[in-house]
C-alpha cells in the first residue's frame, strides 16, 4: 500500500502543471466537442487586439499609453479566464480526482498553471505597445520587465477577485449563466479595444483618450504601473503597496478556492430561452413548415447554431462590432467611411454566418438530418433561410438606418431592400461554392479562418453588388424604388440559379459518400 | 407471396481498397423482426447506413418497400425509422425540440407531432425530461429520445443499429414488448446487434454476416442446426471461425 499524500509536494506540482498545460494547450477537442488549437487561439487574437490598441493610442504619451494598456489588459484578460464548464470540470475530476495529491499541492499547481496562462495572454497583448514605446525610445529593458511584471500582478489580482465573484454568482445562477454573461462582457470589452484602434479611421479623430487623462492615473489598474512612471508623484509608493496587497489577497483567494460544491450541486437543467433569430425561425416554421421541408430544417439549424458557444461567439462578436461601428459612425459629426463600411461589414457577417452553418460541435448528430426525407434543394434552401434569419436582418436594419440618416426615407428603403437581396445572393453563393450538409462538419476554431479567407472576398463582392443602389438614388423617388425592386428581383433570380447549382453539387457529393 | 419489405441484392460497398460488404443478398418479409448478427467490423452498420440512405452502395441494390435506395432516397427515408449505432444527438436541444424536427420534417402537423411526442415520451418514461437539454441527460435517456424520433411518424420499416445500448433493464423489457407489438401491427424491423441472446429471443429470423459476406440466414434454430452448433451464439462463433479459416 502506498503512503498517504504529503501536504505539499514540489514533484507533484510539476507533474500536475504538465498535465494542466497539456490539457489546456494541446490541439484537440474541448468539452463541447469543438476542435481547438488553443495556442493559436490565444496568441493570434491577443496580438491583433494589442496591435489595434497600440495603433489607436499611437499618439499618446508613454504614461497615458501604458495606463490605457493596463486598463485594457486588466479587463480583457480577467474576463478571458472563465470558470470551467461543468463537462470540463467533470473530466478533470475523473482524470485527476482519484490521484493521491494533497489539496495544497493541487492548489499551487493550479496557481502556477494560471500564471503561465496569463503570461501567454499578456505578452502578445502588451508587445505591440511596448514595441511602439521602444521605437520612440521610451522603454528600456527595465521598464519592459517592470511593465510585464506589473501586468502579470494586475491580471492575477483581477482574476482572483473575478473568480471569487464568479463562483459566488454561479452558486446562485449556475455556472453556464455566469460563463454566458462573462463572454458577452468579454465581447464588449474586446469591441471597446477595437473601437479605440478604429476611432481615428472611422471618425477621423482619436477618441478622447486625453480627456480621460485625469481619470486614468487613479483607476485601480493604474496602481500596478504608476510606480514605473515619472508623473505618478508621491502616491505611487502607496498605490504600489495597495496593488501588492490586492494581489496577495487574490492569491490567497485563489489558493483557498473550492469550486467543487458548485459543480456537484447539479448541472444546469433548464432549457435555453429562445433568442430573436430562433423565435423568428420558429414563426416561419409555424407558418410554412407544413408546405416547405426547408422550414423545419432551417429552424433546427438556427436553434443549434444559436446555442453552440463557438458559433454564437463568432456571430455575436461580428454583430456587436458592427453595432459599435454603426454607433460611432452615427454619432460622429464627420465620418469618412460610414455606409459602405457598415454594409460590407454586415455582408461579411452574412457570408461568415452562412459558412458557419455547416459546422456543429455535435456533427455526429447530423444523421438526424441525413435520414430525414429532404431533397438536396430543400437542404440548400434551409441553409440560406437560416443564414438570412440569423445574420442578415440586423445588418439590414443598421444599413437602412444609416442610409435613412444620410439619404432620407427613399435611401433607407433602397439600401435596406438592396442589402437583403445582396445578402440572399451572397448566402446562395456560399452554398454554391461550398455545398455542405447543415451542421455535419465538426466545428473547429480553424472554421473561423475559413470564414475570414472566404468571407472577406465574398463580402467585398457583395459590397460591389450593393453599388448600383447609389445610382438608383440619382433617380426621382418612385423610380429609385422601382429600380431597386427590379435589381433586387434580378439578384433573387440569380440567387435561385446559384442555389440550384449548390443543390446539384450537394447531390453529387452525396453520391460520392 | 408478399413483396419483401427489405431486399438486398448483391449489395457491395468498398471503402477505398477495403471491401466492407461483398455481395450480400437477403429479403426481409413485411411484419418480420429480422436480426442481423456479426462481430465488430463485419459490415452490419454499413448495411444499415445504406438502408437509411446515409451511405451509397458501391454495387448491387437495396430496396425498401420496393423502392430503390439510390433511385429515390427521399421516398425510402419517408417510410423509415432509424436509430444509429452512435446514438448521437444535438446536445443543446431538448428532446421535445429534437422530436419536433423529426416529426415536422416528415410532414406531421405541429399538433400531431406534439401529441405523438407526449404519447411516446410517456411510453419511454421520458415525459419528465422533455424540456431539459439533451446534454444534461444520461446516455440511456438520449437513446430513448432516439427511439421516440424513430417511431414518431409511425414508419412501416424500422432500421435499428444496436438500439438497446445504454438502456436500463426495465427499458429493455419495454422495448422488447414494443417490438413484438410493432411486428404484430405489420411493422418490419431490421435489427442489428452483437448481443446474440437478445436477438435470439426477439427475432423471427436472423442473418449472420462476417467480413462483409453473409454466412447464414434462417430462424435461430435453423442457423444453429445448419452450423452444427447447439445455440445461436455457438453458431455465430463457428461461422466466424469458419470464415477466418
Amino acid at each position: 500500500m502506498s503512503a498517504p499524500p504529503a501536504a505539499f509536494s514540489g514533484a507533484q506540482v510539476r507533474v500536475l502543471l504538465r498535465a494542466h498545460l497539456a490539457e489546456a494547450l494541446r490541439p484537440g477537442r474541448n468539452a463541447e466537442g469543438i476542435e481547438t488549437r488553443p495556442l493559436r487561439q490565444i496568441l493570434l487574437p491577443m496580438a491583433m487586439l494589442g496591435a489595434w490598441l497600440a495603433f489607436g493610442a499611437r499618439a499618446e504619451s508613454a504614461p497615458s499609453l501604458l495606463r490605457t494598456l493596463f486598463l485594457s489588459a486588466g479587463v480583457v484578460v480577467t474576463l478571458a479566464v472563465l470558470p470551467d464548464p461543468a463537462e470540463a470540470y467533470a473530466r478533470r475530476r475523473d482524470v485527476l480526482g482519484h490521484l493521491p495529491v494533497g489539496r495544497a499541492t493541487a492548489s499551487v499547481a493550479r496557481l502556477v498553471f494560471l500564471l503561465a496562462l496569463l503570461a501567454l495572454l499578456l505578452v502578445p497583448f502588451a508587445l505591440p505597445s511596448l514595441t511602439l514605446l521602444a521605437w520612440r525610445g521610451e522603454a528600456g529593458g527595465v521598464r519592459v520587465a517592470g511593465v510585464l511584471a506589473g501586468l502579470l500582478t494586475l491580471a492575477l489580482a483581477g482574476i482572483g477577485l473575478w473568480l471569487t465573484v464568479a463562483f459566488a454568482l454561479a452558486r446562485r445562477f449556475g455556472v453556464e449563466a455566469v460563463r454566458k454573461a462573462a463572454s458577452v462582457a468579454l465581447s464588449v470589452a474586446m469591441v471597446a479595444v477595437v473601437l479605440v484602434g478604429s476611432a481615428s479611421l472611422l471618425v477621423d479623430e482619436a477618441l478622447p483618450l486625453d480627456g480621460a487623462a485625469e481619470l486614468l492615473p487613479v483607476l485601480p489598474s493604474s496602481w500596478f504601473v504608476n510606480w514605473l512612471l515619472p508623473d505618478a508623484g508621491a502616491r505611487a509608493a502607496l498605490e504600489a503597496t495597495g496593488a501588492a496587497l490586492v494581489a496577495a489577497l487574490a492569491v490567497a483567494l485563489l489558493l483557498g478556492m473550492r469550486p467543487e460544491s458548485i459543480y456537484e450541486q447539479g448541472r444546469g437543467a433548464a432549457a435555453e430561452r429562445a433568442g430573436l433569430a430562433e423565435r423568428l425561425a420558429d414563426g416561419l416554421e409555424r407558418r410554412f413548415g407544413a408546405r416547405l421541408a426547408s422550414a423545419p430544417l432551417a429552424l433546427l439549424v438556427v436553434r443549434v447554431a444559436a446555442r453552440e458557444p463557438l458559433l454564437r461567439l463568432r456571430a455575436r462578436a461580428l454583430l456587436v462590432t458592427l453595432v459599435g461601428v454603426w454607433a460611432i459612425t452615427l454619432l460622429a459629426d464627420r465620418a469618412p467611411i460610414t455606409l459602405p463600411f457598415v454594409a460590407v461589414f454586415g455582408l461579411f457577417a452574412v457570408s461568415g454566418g452562412a459558412l458557419d452553418l455547416a459546422n456543429s460541435a455535435d456533427a455526429e448528430a447530423a444523421w438526424a438530418i441525413s435520414v430525414a426525407p429532404i431533397e438536396a434543394g430543400d437542404r440548400v434552401a434551409a441553409l440560406r433561410l437560416a443564414a438570412l434569419v440569423r445574420s442578415a436582418l440586423l445588418p439590414a436594419l443598421l444599413v437602412a438606418a444609416l442610409a435613412g440618416r444620410e439619404l432620407g426615407a427613399v435611401g433607407a428603403a433602397v439600401f435596406g431592400a438592396t442589402f437583403l437581396a445582396v445578402a440572399l445572393w451572397l448566402a446562395s453563393l456560399v452554398v454554391a461554392l461550398r455545398p455542405r450538409e447543415p451542421l455535419a462538419t465538426p466545428a473547429s476554431v480553424s472554421g473561423g479562418s475559413a470564414s475570414l479567407w472566404l468571407g472577406t472576398p465574398l463580402a467585398l463582392a457583395g459590397g460591389a453588388a450593393l453599388g448600383p443602389a447609389w445610382g438608383f438614388l440619382a433617380l426621382p423617388g418612385p423610380f429609385a424604388l422601382t429600380a431597386a425592386l427590379i435589381y433586387g428581383l434580378s439578384l433573387a433570380a440569380f440567387a435561385q440559379g446559384l442555389a440550384a447549382w449548390g443543390a446539384a453539387r450537394l447531390r453529387a457529393a452525396e453520391a460520392r459518400r | 407471396m408478399a413483396e419483401p419489405a427489405i431486399e438486398l441484392e448483391g449489395l457491395t460497398r468498398d471503402y477505398g481498397e477495403r471491401r466492407a460488404l461483398d455481395g450480400v443478398t437477403l429479403a426481409v418479409r413485411p411484419g418480420e423482426v429480422f436480426g442481423y448478427l456479426g462481430p465488430n467490423g463485419a459490415g452490419k452498420t454499413t448495411t444499415l447506413r445504406i438502408l437509411a440512405g446515409t451511405l451509397r452502395p458501391s454495387g448491387g441494390a437495396a430496396r425498401v418497400l420496393g423502392v430503390d435506395v439510390v433511385d429515390d432516397p427521399v421516398a425510402v427515408k419517408a417510410g423509415l425509422g432509424y436509430i444509429p449505432e452512435s446514438g448521437a444527438v444535438f446536445e443543446k436541444l431538448t428532446p421535445r425540440e429534437f422530436l419536433a424536427f423529426s416529426g415536422r420534417v416528415r410532414g406531421l402537423s405541429r399538433e400531431a407531432t406534439a401529441a405523438r411526442t407526449e404519447a411516446l415520451a410517456e411510453r419511454f418514461e421520458l415525459d419528465g425530461e422533455l424540456d431539459r437539454r439533451l446534454a444534461d441527460l444520461s446516455k440511456g435517456t438520449k437513446q430513448k429520445a432516439c427511439w421516440c424520433a424513430a417511431l414518431l411518424h409511425e414508419p412501416p420499416v424500422l432500421v435499428l443499429d444496436e438500439p438497446l445500448s445504454g438502456l436500463d433493464v426495465e427499458s429493455v423489457a419495454r422495448v422488447k414488448e414494443l417490438l413484438a407489438e410493432l411486428a404484430r401491427g405489420g411493422v418490419t424491423v431490421f435489427y442489428s446487434s452483437h448481443l446474440v441472446d437478445l436477438v435470439e429471443r426477439l427475432c423471427h429470423r436472423v442473418a449472420v454476416i462476417h467480413r462483409g459476406r453473409l454466412r447464414a440466414v434462417g430462424t435461430p434454430e435453423q442457423v444453429a442446426i445448419g452450423s452444427g452448433a447447439d445455440t445461436l451464439e455457438g453458431a455465430v462463433r463457428r461461422l466466424a471461425a469458419a470464415a477466418v479459416a
